[in-house]
């Protein structure tokens, strides 16, 4: 349990914060909180919305009632959401395998480690002239295990598994959309087969 | 996609979508998924091919068929996926065996020269094997031992992109039932009001000679 002391320094030292200054830091500041933006609903966006009535009135067709439209809204709205999942999906995936430098979490660990050890080993050869041969072995041998970035489906391999939580929590975000997808169409299958029968 | 409808109408048209509203269609599916260094021809074959045996006869079937090639497209990627990295470290399961046969040293050069695809490191490895009753299936389960993490996750994201393109396969058969009892409605209902009573006429009496 944090003390009361301790909870009353934190928060003046948080008033003594002048926290970011320029447009450029407070506007990245006030995207501290986002991640991917897929919480947020397509009509939020009005861009994406007016996608969603341009999808919509595709689906309904010129002659729709206002329930059609409302339904085949519900259609488009799913399947922008889609879109939109599945392009952020496609974009963590992409930028990590065209980046040239890419380094896994685990690797850039490593390669933190082996410095500490070479920088020791390094210091040791200062002090030891005697042992200069088996240290210099040593050190060689320290920076040829460092692994190099990979390349290749041994990249592909480790960017999957780098991004296993981000691509589970896409992936339910995809799923929940494909479903939302699903009941909505049949919906508007109910609907247009109603509207059939009543005609008839 | 070979036919298209403008709506979703109970009948489907029977020319195909104008270019500005395929160019619009594509825009709301978003661009082909592909990666870098993936072809966008061989990412169109499937399409066509599945656009072909399906016929998309309005815009759900068009989406569903983008997303059956796009799942199709991820199951083949990450096959695809599984077999070049079980052969790219091969040569790790190779090691890992080799170290139990021979020096530590010897193991490092010999697997590094069969890498390389030295005809005499390949010799020389397979002697090795042989003489210890082994075969490449040992260096290949091996391999498999050491990715089985990257193979499992692989594997369960092939399952997870052949259910999805099954589950949207039953779908679109259940569209197309319901389209097809509307077309059926349909198509009576323009037959009935064709269908003309046609009066018996009297036959002519056949005149005496």
């Amino acid at each position: 349990v944090i003390s009361a002391g301790k909870i009353n320094a934190n928060r003046a030292n948080a008033r003594a914060s002048a926290g970011p200054k320029t447009a450029q830091g407070r506007a990245h500041s006030a995207r501290n909180a986002r991640r991917h933006g897929l919480s947020l609903p397509v009509l939020a966006d009005s861009g994406l919305s007016e996608e969603v009535e341009a999808l919509a009135g595709e689906i309904a067709g010129a002659s729709a009632t206002p329930e059609t439209l409302e339904l085949a809204r519900r259609v488009a709205e799913a399947q922008i959401d889609l879109r939109r999942v599945r392009s952020a999906r496609h974009d963590l995936v992409s930028s990590a395998l065209c980046d040239r430098d890419y380094e896994s979490p685990a690797a850039k660990r490593k390669k933190a480690k082996l410095a500490v050890a070479a920088a020791k080993l390094g210091a040791r050869l200062e002090l030891s002239p005697h042992l200069r041969p088996l240290i210099s072995q040593l050190l060689s041998g320290l920076k040829s295990s460092v692994p190099s970035s990979p390349e290749g489906p041994q990249k592909f391999a480790i960017v999957l598994s780098d991004m296993t939580r981000q691509l589970a929590a896409l992936d339910r975000y995809e799923r929940r959309a494909l479903s939302r997808r699903k009941f909505a169409i049949r919906a508007f299958d109910v609907a247009r087969r109603e509207a059939a029968s009543a005609a008839d | 996609m070979e036919r298209s409808m403008s709506s979703t109408d109970s009948k489907p048209s029977t020319t195909s979508a104008s270019l500005p509203q395929r160019a619009g269609r594509l825009a709301l599916f978003g661009p082909p998924p592909l990666l870098e260094g993936e072809d966008t021809a061989a990412y169109d074959d499937p399409l066509v091919r599945i656009s072909g045996a399906v016929k998309p006869a309005d815009i759900f079937e068009e989406i569903w068929v983008r997303d059956i090639v796009d799942l199709v497209w991820e199951a083949l990627r990450l096959r695809r996926l599984k077999a070049n990295l079980m052969t790219t470290v091969a040569h790790k399961g190779l090691r890992e065996i080799l170290e139990q046969l021979m020096d530590w040293d010897d193991a490092q050069d010999l697997t590094d020269a069969w890498a390389a695809r030295e005809r005499a490191a390949i010799e020389r490895v397979d002697e090795l094997l042989a003489s210890a009753g082994l075969t490449m299936d040992a260096v290949m389960a091996r391999t498999l031992s050491l990715k089985l993490n990257d193979i499992e996750r692989i594997d369960r994201m092939i399952a997870t992109a052949e259910g999805r393109r099954n589950a949207i396969l039953r779908e679109l058969d259940r569209h197309r039932t319901t389209w097809g009892q509307n077309l059926r409605r349909t198509v009576q209902g323009i037959e009935e009001a064709d269908i003309k009573v046609i009066e018996a006429t009297p036959a002519k009496k056949k005149s005496a000679a």
